[in-house]
């Protein structure tokens, strides 16, 4: 491998990490500061050194994150293994062995384990949709759109148009140019894409693509703030935690 | 008791009631399993670090173990706090003699009866031997009306069980709510629900209070609190105790924030104050996680801010704050604060201490936060 090659595919696996989120949080782990280490051999085995922002982040989300590193890394062109180092986790050899071995989660933890991640995934997925939900809502009312008006959209009401998205709503443009707001949206739309729902209502209020009625609209955007809230709580805090345990001398 | 004057020249006394409180013993001598001990207090240690003044941050060795009279100094003496609940983290996989020892502040509180307030806890997995210990636990200790009246309820607590380990337990299971009934059986009327990172079983969401809407539904005569108002499921908390008005928030944790970050708990209050309203929220400091002083001082200058109050429709007064910071944990635990002050005047801590009432001077450094980036 030339050092150009061998540069540009360090620069694709860190690409690949940054669409991995810690799922409590709804960031991205290289954002979080949760990739230590990455090393790449001549010929394409990658090794990657982890840590999360405590030594007692829960086993199930820490393998969630984990699995995710590993699949999205190994689907690159020029990649032939991947090996996984969470370092300074509470059951970081268990855990290190099951991904590494390609284990489910249950196959990790044959006695403790109910099952599989899947209810796990479905909790964090509805979070998400609502605190992403809340960010794209308060993105077009800052364009001078109304909440209400959004309930009889679809998700093909919004296009991109460069780095900004245009929605037409009742024969009217709204274009969303500020770059923290198209941001939002783009995060939004995304996540619809990826539910399978970019045919669908623009928002609703489940995973299964419900379309809330005018009524519950209210409520829902207040959970959908406090989904955010907490989301943003909870990634303040880990960032603190963090960088105090990476200042920390050991006694 | 501190008394506050604002800029207008009003004064207003505060008696303050710290509902999480610990005297813990984390030194190297009481490890057990000295990864998972030093783990345990290591991850404390960032907390503080994380979310302290830096001239608050201790040496680690004094971190790891303080004792009792530098936790009467800085809680009584120099924090404010009038009252301080005991809530002990067992910890027993972890630690020789747990790390806080419910035998230890058995002694604390006999000692300092007016003060300090006895919890005590329990886990399900300890069955019938657990129960007949919290009846002796009662006896011994209800030496006033509101002594003996909560548990710490720490479901992520690891156990050696049948030659394996559980690293948990719900409070939704038979044999919880056994221990509920022995609960009301005995008059402890407050349960503390606390999370932490594991449960039984493994794959399911450790933070989940699924299980506390569940016990709160069922024993609608008792209070429940949530501790670290159930960070990181702030969302779920609120929905919740919206339904469940025995559920309170308990502000562990989440009260640090207000130093260095008042635009997050700025956010939480906002959160807080929309969904549950002013009645149901509970002070602390989580000493020795936070010196009571500056989070109470900082809590008392802090103004939420103007466009959080419009979004949110909620506001945080004077009177409010006094309710949380002492008003709506007196009534939880039963205490009588004009009797309570009344005893305290001449108690043995106030001599011992030799405890003088302070003013704080408000409305100079009030903190808002300003809004965060968008």
């Amino acid at each position: 491998m030339t050092q150009d090659v061998h540069v540009e595919l360090k620069q694709s696996v860190l690409r690949a990490l940054s669409t991995v989120t810690d799922p409590e949080l709804d960031e991205p782990i290289t954002d979080l500061g949760f990739v230590k280490e990455l090393s790449i051999s001549n010929d394409g085995r990658v090794s990657l050194d982890l840590v999360t922002s405590t030594f007692w982040c829960s086993p199930n989300f820490v393998y969630m994150m984990l699995e995710e590193a590993r699949d999205v890394v190994s689907k690159l062109d020029g990649i032939r293994e991947v090996r996984l180092h969470l370092e300074g986790h509470h059951d970081s050899d268990r855990i290190n062995g099951g991904i590494n071995s390609r284990k489910s989660f249950s196959e990790c933890y044959p006695t403790e384990a109910g099952g599989n991640l899947e209810e796990l995934n479905r909790m964090i997925r509805t979070r998400v949709l609502r605190s992403r939900l809340h960010s794209m809502v308060a993105a077009v009312s800052r364009a001078g759109v109304n909440p209400s008006d959004l309930l009889g959209l679809t998700r093909r009401d919004f296009i991109a148009e460069g780095e900004t998205f245009i929605l037409t709503l009742g024969g009217k443009s709204f274009r969303i140019s500020d770059p923290v707001d198209a941001k939002r949206v783009a995060r939004y739309l995304s996540f619809l894409d990826g539910l399978g729902r970019g045919d669908g209502p623009l928002v609703i209020s489940d995973l299964d693509g419900t379309r809330p009625e005018p009524h519950e609209l209210e409520s829902m955007l207040a959970l959908s703030r406090s989904a955010k809230s907490n989301f943003s709580l909870n990634a303040e805090l880990c960032r603190a935690l963090l960088e105090s345990r990476l200042n920390r001398e050991e006694p | 008791m501190i008394t506050a004057e604002t800029p207008d020249g009003k004064k207003q006394d505060i008696f303050i009631v710290d509902y999480h409180f610990h005297i813990w013993n984390a030194a190297k001598e009481n490890w057990l399993r000295p990864d998972l001990a030093k783990g345990w207090i290591n991850c404390f240690y960032d907390y503080t670090k994380a979310l302290s003044p830096k001239e608050y941050v201790w040496d680690w060795d004094t971190y790891a173990y303080y004792g009792e009279e530098k936790a009467l100094h800085d809680v009584f003496g120099e924090g404010h706090v009038d009252m301080a609940i005991f809530e002990p983290q067992t910890l027993n996989y972890f630690y020789h003699k747990g790390f806080s020892n419910v035998d230890a502040i058995g002694g604390y509180v006999t000692k300092w009866p007016d003060r300090l307030v006895m919890g005590s806890r329990w886990d399900p997995r300890d069955g019938e031997a657990g129960k007949a210990l919290l009846e002796e636990q009662v006896k011994k200790f209800r030496i006033r009306p509101f002594q003996m009246r909560n548990v710490k309820l720490y479901t992520a607590e690891w156990k050696e069980e049948n030659g394996g380990m559980s690293r948990g337990w719900r409070l939704d299971s038979p044999e919880a709510f056994a221990f509920l009934e022995k609960n009301r059986e005995l008059g402890i009327n407050v349960q503390v629900a606390h999370k932490g990172p594991t449960v039984w079983p493994l794959d399911k969401d450790a933070f989940d209070i699924g299980d506390v809407d569940t016990a709160a539904t069922s024993f609608p005569d008792m209070k429940f609190v949530v501790t670290h108002i159930g960070l990181p499921r702030l969302d779920d908390f609120c929905w919740v105790a919206t339904q469940d008005k025995n559920i309170y928030a308990g502000m562990a944790v989440a009260m640090a924030f207000v130093h260095t970050r008042p635009r997050y708990f700025a956010e939480m209050m906002a959160n807080l104050l929309y969904w549950l309203g002013p009645d149901r929220i509970l002070f602390s400091a989580d000493y020795a996680l936070w010196h009571p002083k500056w989070v109470i001082e900082d809590f008392l200058n802090f103004e939420l801010p103007e466009d959080l109050k419009k979004e949110y429709g909620v506001d945080l007064t004077m009177e409010i704050k006094k309710k949380i910071l002492g008003e709506n944990a007196a009534k939880v635990w039963g205490i009588d604060i004009e009797q309570q002050k009344k005893t305290q005047k001449n108690d043995a801590l106030s001599k011992k201490l030799n405890l003088q009432p302070g003013t704080i001077h408000l409305g100079e450094a009030a903190k808002k936060g300003r809004p965060l980036a968008r």
